[in-house]
């Protein structure tokens, strides 16, 4: 009875020592073939160095402690605190929550998120600072204060500099530099690398992006309430990981109802501003449109800004 | 003997088996996808796998370091560190607890294995509670990140981090009024515990135990993400549109939303932002104050390590109390 009950906990050691393994050789796998930023940004990519290291070492432990058989008195100190499942049945089910997501892990990372999911998100369209019937006297106020933004941020937030652990992010002085030069240029490329904070300030400073002629890429997005001339050239913005994916993206208007959704597109054209839900958005005018393929990186990231 | 010879065997042989289909997904996974089963799965499903796995990304590494220090905790503070630096006064060591995640800047992932040790080694619950509910909110790396996600209207950080504070340490309060001297750990059969001393190594035994406690806070986290995704791929979000002008119900939708999102502390601003001008106020509030407090994959956890009654009496406490509390900021301040 008693050495039943030790095979056992070997056998559950050595089990969890492959899965530890096999999680370790998805994640190297995902480093391997880059689809590793299909599902985190690029800042947490060291974290996943440190998983992989963690796992690699964890994992050859238990196995070594799972085949040797020696440490069976092993008992930590922690008051009984860990469990292993009790019935056979109970076992399957543990080890197969860890086995099937690895399996699926490596057989499907390579998807897209499309317009299938941007369909159930919120997608912002227009200003945050959009006045609305609802909102009073909030929006003067926050309007007022998004023109004072640098030196708020300057003033309020020195202590948060050290522990900011953000790698690349623009800094105040870097993003205001960016400001301007939008707001002098009479064409403004919508690069990946800046997708969002160019969106950004091409939302809050609306009246004088009138006129100016814009490139931008993405996939075909329609809401619901769309016209057959209108789509929306769509980026899923990733803060840290898929999950938190939100959808940018700018309404284009033009001859494009025969584009199929989540086709990829180029679009070039003039900003003008319209009337959508209520509120006051920009909108392409489109003087040329060219179906590209997919980008290698789909997903936009939003860095945020260095408080200094 | 031959049953257990042959038990032992079809173990080892499954083992074996495993690691086989690890190896073989590792090298030839591509040529798998060609297979014309895989093309006939629904597209959702493969949005549910993706979401999920890049939630289970993000939190293995703060989940494997919650379980280290856990266990730096369990080997090297003692209980009497712990008594010493906890104020004596019970409602005096809410601030500090409430403010610990200034200097800790542990999201609501890692918090629960350190926050139990913490309570096993002697801390008072309440004080364990509100460390737990606070540290995801009130710190600067969550700051940052609420700060630029609302860079037009920057109050939102500080109301954010204010109304984490007060609600937190209302939290703490209640719960020592109600668990006062009370264990509110899972107990799991102490009595047949035998000490065995380790002569080993103290590394050694750090790591097995490290490895223990990942599979067993895993097994949560696994089946919260998965949880998560599903309302992540089919719950559309425009539905709480509707709703989202009124001050009475709109905060309750979106503590709802939060929940069920389970979106890290640090990201969730900005998903709060695409809600935009549609939401009130005080909505985004308690959105960006009661998820990073409880969700759907910290729930779970909480389940796995504290005993039932108490978990329940938290997930009913909480949302009242954010709800509360951002009621009265909105009368207030807005």
């Amino acid at each position: 009875m008693r050495s039943n009950k030790i095979q056992d906990f070997s056998f559950h050691h050595l089990i969890r020592g492959i899965i530890l393994i096999g999680f370790m050789l998805l994640l190297f796998k995902l480093l391997l073939t880059n689809n590793i930023s299909l599902l985190i940004a690029p800042k947490m990519i060291r974290f996943i160095y440190f998983t992989l290291f963690i796992c690699l070492i964890l994992g050859v432990l238990l196995i070594i402690r799972g085949t040797s058989g020696k440490d069976h008195s092993y008992h930590c100190d922690c008051d009984g605190g860990h469990t292993y499942p009790s019935s056979f049945g109970k076992s399957v089910f543990l080890y197969l929550l860890f086995i099937i997501p690895i399996t699926t892990g490596f057989l499907f990372s390579n998807n897209v998120l499309g317009s299938s999911v941007a369909m159930n998100r919120t997608i912002k369209l227009g200003a945050t600072s959009q006045p609305t019937e609802q909102k009073k006297i909030i929006n003067n106020s926050s309007n007022l204060q998004s023109s004072s933004n640098t030196n708020k941020s300057n003033t309020s937030n020195n202590t948060q500099s050290v522990l900011d652990n953000q790698p690349e992010p623009l800094t105040q002085t870097e993003y205001d530099a960016l400001k301007n030069k939008i707001l002098k240029a009479n064409m403004i490329n919508i690069e990946d690398n800046q997708y969002v904070n160019i969106m950004n300030i091409i939302q809050d400073n609306l009246n004088a992006m009138i006129g100016k002629t814009v490139t931008t890429k993405g996939f075909v997005y329609r809401e619901k309430e769309f016209m057959q001339n209108q789509i929306i050239v769509a980026r899923f913005g990733i803060t840290c990981c898929v999950a938190d994916a939100s959808v940018y993206g700018m309404m284009a208007k033009g001859d494009v109802a025969t584009l199929p959704k989540d086709k990829w597109v180029q679009v070039t054209g003039r900003i003008e501003q319209t009337q959508f839900n209520g509120e006051t958005i920009p909108v392409i005018k489109i003087v040329q449109l060219s179906k590209i393929t997919a980008p290698q990186q789909p997903y936009v990231f939003d860095l945020g800004i260095k408080i200094e | 003997m031959v049953v257990s010879f042959i038990n032992k065997m079809v173990k080892d042989s499954l083992v074996l088996l495993l690691f086989c289909l690890f190896l073989f997904l590792f090298l030839f996974a591509e040529e798998l996808k060609n297979i014309s089963f895989f093309t006939r799965i629904p597209s959702t499903f493969f949005n549910v796998n993706t979401i999920f796995l890049s939630i289970i990304l993000e939190a293995i590494p703060f989940i494997l370091l919650g379980v280290f220090v856990s266990a730096i905790i369990q080997s090297f503070v003692s209980e009497n560190v712990i008594r010493r630096v906890v104020p004596r006064n019970a409602y005096l060591a809410l601030i500090p607890a409430a403010l610990l995640g200034i200097i800790f800047p542990i999201c609501e992932c890692a918090i629960v294995p350190v926050v139990r040790r913490l309570i096993k080694k002697g801390m008072p619950s309440h004080v364990g509670v509100v460390f737990m509910l606070s540290a995801p909110i009130l710190n600067p790396v969550v700051y940052a990140s609420t700060y630029f996600a609302f860079k037009s209207t920057p109050y939102v950080a500080n109301a954010r981090m204010f109304v984490g504070f007060i609600s937190s340490i209302i939290i703490g309060l209640i719960i020592y009024r109600r668990f006062k001297g009370e264990n509110i750990l899972k107990v799991q059969k102490e009595d047949q515990h035998h000490h065995h001393h380790q002569r080993g190594n103290k590394l050694l035994v750090t790591l097995y135990h490290a490895s223990d406690e990942l599979f067993d806070t895993g097994k949560y986290l696994f089946i919260g993400a998965f949880l998560a995704s599903l309302f992540q791929a089919f719950l559309d979000r425009n539905v709480l549109l509707s709703i989202g002008t009124s001050t009475t119900f709109a905060p309750m939708a979106m503590m709802g939303l939060g929940y069920v999102l389970s979106v890290c502390s640090s990201a969730d601003a900005f998903v709060a932002s695409s809600f935009g001008s549609t939401f009130t106020e005080g909505s985004i509030l308690a959105f960006l104050v009661f998820g990073p407090m409880i969700d759907i994959k910290n729930t779970l956890m909480l389940f796995g390590y504290f005993k039932k009654k108490f978990v329940i009496y938290l997930l009913l406490v909480t949302p009242l109390v954010v709800y509360f509390s951002v009621f009265i900021f909105q009368q207030i301040f807005l």
